[in-house]
This record gives structure tokens, C-alpha cells and sequence, in this order.
């Protein structure tokens, strides 16, 4: 078998441009993503349900549907509309909502994870529900969300592939435009796997560093349960 | 002349679910009085203790603090609706509350669990909190765990510093539910000397506990509760010498013939 590391250094400027394009959409839609998680589960826990109802079919529409579903409503039904839509903005938007909400899954259970007498506490010394999420929950709650958000950047990096379906230059694109251009399938195939591959293991290690700053001033009882959490 | 009551509490109910777990609750607490509540498990006294200061909502009926009413205010025809959230949490910051399971922030020291609300409710500078703390810290015995973390603490000291922390607010009534329950039996003691010296300085106390020993010595009244209703009311040595109520007679037979 023909195995010729020069065809990818050929191929290297295609694939470094894609590469960047991924890392720009996924940092852009993971932060944008970040942002509007926590509104979305605040909401979800709201006692009003004219904030709950919304945030829960939002949630529920992103994730009973495909991603590749929701690029294509995103891309095709607002033009349809009368909304322009470039595939550039229909990329970072669709990206942005879908980490949004699994974002905001994982804010809400790390909320939820709190013990109850933490707020209880907060709230009997005359503490605002804003001011003990704050000071009290927000930095209880690190610990929890930490591990579930670095899976789901990794996911949400994994699933920017499907962009190319709607021509976002990114990685995959540029792995389909060297196999068009140098039939060299193996090659290709194995720079783009390699190229993911290193993208996601510098996210997970730049969170488990992130994971170990976090202050872990808990009592023995809670780390236990909270590895359980993790290891499940 | 006796001192107006501090805390009313009128015809207060309380469902969870299909469970009327308050069944008309009538109470009233005056200004310096130390009351304690007794009543087996089950009885609602606790969640009588959280309604007092809205972390439980009460269903009907309505609870007065120095006349205002907290959480909900009843109008002319009966019909209650919900204060407004800054007025239940200015309400709240007049009463300090001790829990069962301490509750102190386990991300702050026991100085910073002290100065948080002061701080950020009260609105004290962080120079003046501190002296606070370090006021309090000296109270309840536990000046040299200013920087400890709640982890690296025992039972006991977690909940001396859980009282400094509800005592940080200049608070007027003080409510402590169960605060020795969760307790090693040898740090018992330790929690009952701070509350007895409070109490000494005619702080206003509401005591959910078991503990005859400190209600006998400390309360001005024992409530009684058993089935979400208050069975009997007397002072201690009445309540533990003469129980008039059958269930009281029982629930003492029971908690004094206890194996130690």
C-alpha cells in the first residue's frame, strides 16, 4: 500500500485554513453558546412558567431534533423568509443554539447539585435569589459543570463537521476538496481524523487544568459523590 | 407591662400535596421570650420554623413580624398576595436562622461565611465586617478558626460559626431549627453553652428541639406539637412536671425512658 506523508504536506495550506475556520466557528459559537446557556437554564428553573415554558420547548426542539436538520432550517427556511442568510451567519447561529441548550442542561443540573441548604442559608440572611446565585451557587457549582461543559465543547467541535454540508470552509470541507483534488483517500483520511483528534485533546486538557483551579474546599462526602457524577 | 409581641402568627396552614401537614397555627412569641418547640418527628415543627421566615410558604393564614406581615399580606376581605421580593428579604434579614445541618457556605472561610451578609445585604464596609466577625468569632469561642474552611471543621464548631453568621445581621428574633440533632453527642454541649449565653442577653429565641435538658433550663415556654397542630403550651416546669394533654404525657414517657 502507497502511504505518502507529502501528499499532506502538499495538501497542508487547505487543510490549515480549515482548520482555523473550525476553531473560529466553534470558539465563536461556544462562547456566544456559553452566554446564552445560562439565561436558558435560569429560565428553566424559573417558577414562572411564562419564562419556563419557553426555555423548556426551546430546549426540547434542539435536542429531539438532528443537527444537520437544524443547519438546514437555519440555512434554507430564513431566506425563505425574507431573512438573509449567508453560510457563515447560518453556521455560527445554528452552532450557538445547539450548544446553547446543551450548555444550559448542564448549568441547570450543576444548580440543581447545590446542595439546598446552601440557598436555604443564603436566603434566611436576607440574600436576593440574584445575589445568592452570585455569590453562592455560581461558585459552588464549578465543579459540577465543568467536566459535562468540556464534553460538550468536544462534541460541539465534533459536529461543526456538518457545516460543510452547507459550504462553511471548515476542516471536513477542506478534507472533501483534497480528496477531490489528489484521489489520495488514505492520506486525507487520516490527516483530517489526526487533525480533530489534536483539536479535542487540547480542549479536554485545557478543562481538566481549568477543573483542578477550581476551589475544592468541599467535605469529603461531596467529592465522593461529585466523582461519582463524573465517572457516570 | 408586658413587651408586645414580636412574632404573631395567625390561623397558619400548610399542604404539601394532599398532606396538611400545619393545621391552624396560633402563636405568639414576645420580645426577649425564649421559646422552644417540642413535638415528635412529624409534627410540623420545622416547617412551622420556615414559615416564620418564608424559606417554607405557608398555604393560608398569615405570620407578623413586629406587625409586618412576611411573605404574604392579607387585605380587607381575607385574600392574601405575595409581598414584594425586596420586602421579604428585608423581613428575612431581621430574623437569623440556625439549621440542623449548619449550612455554612462550604466555598468561604468562617470569617467570609460571617462578613457575607453584612456586606452584601447590609451594606457594611469589608473594615467593619471584619471587626464584626472577629466580635462574634470571639462570642461563640472560635477567634483562632477565622480562616478555617467549613470542611476542616467539627460539628460542633460548624455551628457555633453557623450562629455567629445568623447573629451577623443584628437580627431581632432567632430561629434554630434542631441545631444539636445532627450533632456527635460530646459536641452537644458546646452549641448549647452559645445558645445559653444568648439567651442570657435577652436575645428573642425560637428553639425547635429535642433536648429537654436545655429546654428545661433555657425556655420561658415550651410549644407543644404533635399532627401539625400545637397540643399544649406551658411554661417548662409545668410542661415537664404537670403535662395536662395525653399526647404530651406520652411523647415525655417515650423521650425520658430513652436508653443513653
Amino acid at each position: 500500500m502507497d502511504f505518502s506523508l507529502s501528499i499532506i504536506v502538499e495538501a497542508w495550506p487547505t487543510f490549515e485554513a480549515g482548520l482555523i475556520t473550525t476553531v473560529i466557528f466553534c470558539s465563536v459559537a461556544g462562547v456566544l453558546g456559553l452566554v446564552l446557556a445560562v439565561p436558558i437554564a435560569l429560565a428553566q428553573l424559573s417558577r414562572s412558567w411564562s419564562w419556563r415554558v419557553p426555555a423548556q420547548v426551546l430546549v426540547e426542539i434542539v435536542r429531539d431534533t438532528p443537527f444537520l436538520v437544524q443547519v438546514f432550517v437555519i440555512y434554507f427556511v430564513f431566506p425563505a423568509t425574507g431573512v438573509p442568510m449567508s453560510s457563515t451567519v447560518a453556521g455560527i447561529l445554528a452552532l450557538t443554539i445547539h450548544g446553547a441548550v446543551y450548555f444550559s442542561e448542564s448549568i441547570r443540573g450543576a444548580i440543581l447539585s447545590v446542595p439546598r441548604g446552601q440557598v436555604d442559608a443564603a436566603r434566611a440572611a436576607g440574600m436576593s435569589y440574584p445575589l445568592t446565585l452570585r455569590r453562592i451557587v455560581f461558585p459552588q457549582m464549578m465543579g459540577y459543570v465543568l467536566p459535562p461543559i468540556g464534553n460538550q465543547i468536544v462534541g460541539l467541535i465534533k459536529d461543526s463537521a456538518v457545516l460543510s454540508i452547507i459550504s462553511v470552509p471548515e476542516l471536513s470541507m477542506a478534507f472533501q476538496n483534497v480528496l477531490g483534488t489528489t484521489f489520495a483517500a488514505p492520506e486525507a483520511f487520516v490527516a483530517v481524523a489526526v487533525l480533530y483528534w489534536l483539536l479535542t485533546s487540547a480542549v479536554t486538557l485545557a478543562m481538566s487544568r481549568l477543573e483542578r483551579l477550581t476551589p475544592t474546599h468541599r467535605s469529603t462526602e461531596e467529592m465522593t459523590s461529585l466523582l461519582a457524577k463524573v465517572d457516570r | 407591662m408586658t413587651p408586645p409581641p414580636i412574632i404573631r402568627v395567625r390561623n397558619l396552614h400548610k399542604w404539601f400535596g394532599d398532606a396538611h401537614v400545619l393545621k391552624g397555627i396560633d402563636l405568639e412569641v414576645k420580645a426577649g421570650e425564649k421559646v422552644c418547640i417540642m413535638g415528635p418527628s412529624g409534627s410540623g415543627k420545622s416547617t412551622l420554623l420556615r414559615c416564620l421566615n418564608f424559606l417554607e410558604e405557608s398555604s393560608k393564614g398569615i405570620v407578623l413580624l413586629d406587625d409586618h406581615p412576611v411573605g404574604y399580606i392579607e387585605d380587607a376581605d381575607g385574600k392574601r398576595r405575595r409581598d414584594s421580593e425586596a420586602n421579604i428579604n428585608r423581613l428575612r434579614a431581621r430574623m437569623g436562622m440556625v439549621f440542623q445541618s449548619f449550612n455554612l457556605w462550604t466555598h468561604m472561610t468562617a470569617a467570609a461565611n460571617i462578613m457575607e451578609a453584612p456586606i452584601h445585604v447590609g451594606g457594611l464596609s469589608r473594615q467593619a465586617a471584619d471587626e464584626k466577625a472577629r466580635k462574634l468569632l470571639k462570642l461563640v469561642g472560635l477567634e483562632d478558626k477565622k480562616d478555617a474552611y467549613p470542611a476542616r471543621l467539627s460539628g460542633g464548631q460548624q455551628q457555633r460559626i453557623a450562629i455567629a453568621r445568623a447573629l451577623a445581621m443584628d437580627p431581632e428574633v432567632m430561629l434554630f431549627d434542631e441545631p444539636t440533632s445532627a450533632l456527635d453527642p460530646e459536641l452537644v454541649g458546646e452549641v448549647l453553652a452559645v445558645m445559653s449565653e444568648l439567651a442570657r442577653g435577652g436575645m428573642t429565641m425560637i428553639v425547635v428541639t429535642h433536648d429537654m435538658g436545655f429546654a428545661r433550663a433555657v425556655a420561658d415556654r415550651i410549644v407543644f406539637m404533635d399532627h401539625g397542630q400545637v397540643v399544649e403550651e406551658a411554661p417548662p416546669s409545668v410542661f415537664f412536671e404537670q403535662p395536662k394533654n395525653e399526647r404530651t404525657i406520652q411523647f415525655l414517657a417515650k423521650i425520658s425512658s430513652r436508653p443513653f
